[in-house]
């Protein structure tokens, strides 16, 4: 197995014990690492050519970095009709939205509510859904 | 095209298609995304926004590579709490405009009369009588 797909499984089975724990604080960081582990190893592996291109051309900035995971995954997803075009932007939308919680969870003073944590946790596993559905991953 | 006259566009399309849409935008500058909160939350659904949606993303990355566009609904993992731009819907406007015509300038009930009960109790005391005395 990959290192980054058994990374990805540690931060899913990390989520999972953290959830049932009701430890909420940390969660929303291991949904978003382990989607975004999987992604960088499809695109990786099966995008190889185009994703080493457009890392290139982003070069020395993390942010950008994972922008351009969700813009290429989105764009092949779209691009290779793998899903319906719904699916495909929901994807997106899904993954922008726990990026965008994952970085005010870890380092802004916002509370990660029982609510919110329910909310992460249908995120991440539509998330996860998709990719299982569309990759075998 | 600066982003701000990008997000005007945007509401202005989003009202054109879907009057009764009321929209929300903040630019979270922590993750480079310009959210839009879009209500109601059905209006996603629609095969017209999805067309809408995918355009104006694509059409904003294509502008700026380093920042991204995502529409939310009330029921989204993120929340708008500080937007920068507002727009009500049209038609609950357009609604509240006819109801302040009517209640104040143009009363409904110009020509009620009271009803007439009277008649109808005395033909049923008639009837009353007429079977009391048969």
């Amino acid at each position: 197995m990959s290192f980054l797909l058994d990374k990805s499984e540690q931060n899913k089975i990390a989520f999972s014990y953290l959830f049932d724990k009701d430890v909420y604080a940390a969660i929303t960081h291991c949904a978003y690492y382990s989607c975004i582990q999987k992604i960088i190893y499809i695109l990786s592996e099966y995008y190889t050519d185009e994703y080493n291109a457009g890392l290139e051309q982003i070069k020395g900035s993390a942010g950008n970095r994972h922008l351009f995971y969700i813009k290429e995954i989105y764009h092949w997803l779209s691009k290779d009709k793998i899903v319906d075009s719904r699916s495909a932007i929901n994807f997106k939308r899904m993954l922008i939205e726990l990026r965008n919680s994952r970085i005010e969870a870890d380092y802004y003073d916002v509370e990660i509510t029982a609510e919110k944590a329910e909310k992460v946790k249908d995120t991440f596993e539509e998330i996860q859904l998709l990719i299982k559905r569309s990759f075998s991953l | 095209m600066t982003t701000q006259d990008f997000v005007q566009t945007v509401f202005n399309k989003i009202q054109n298609l879907f009057p009764i849409a009321s929209l929300e935008y903040q630019y979270k500058t922590h993750s480079s995304t310009h959210f839009i909160k879009v209500s109601p939350s059905y209006l996603f659904d629609t095969d017209e926004f999805l067309k809408l949606e995918i355009a104006v993303t694509d059409k904003f990355e294509a502008m700026k590579a380093d920042e991204i566009f995502c529409f939310i609904t009330r029921e989204s993992l993120v929340e708008i709490d500080e937007p920068s731009l507002i727009a009500s819907s049209k038609l609950y406007s357009l609604n509240a405009e006819i109801l302040e015509e009517s209640l104040f300038d143009k009363p409904i009930y110009t020509d009620y009369q009271e009803p007439k009960f009277e008649f109808v109790l005395a033909k049923n005391a008639g009837n009353r009588q007429y079977a009391m005395a048969a």
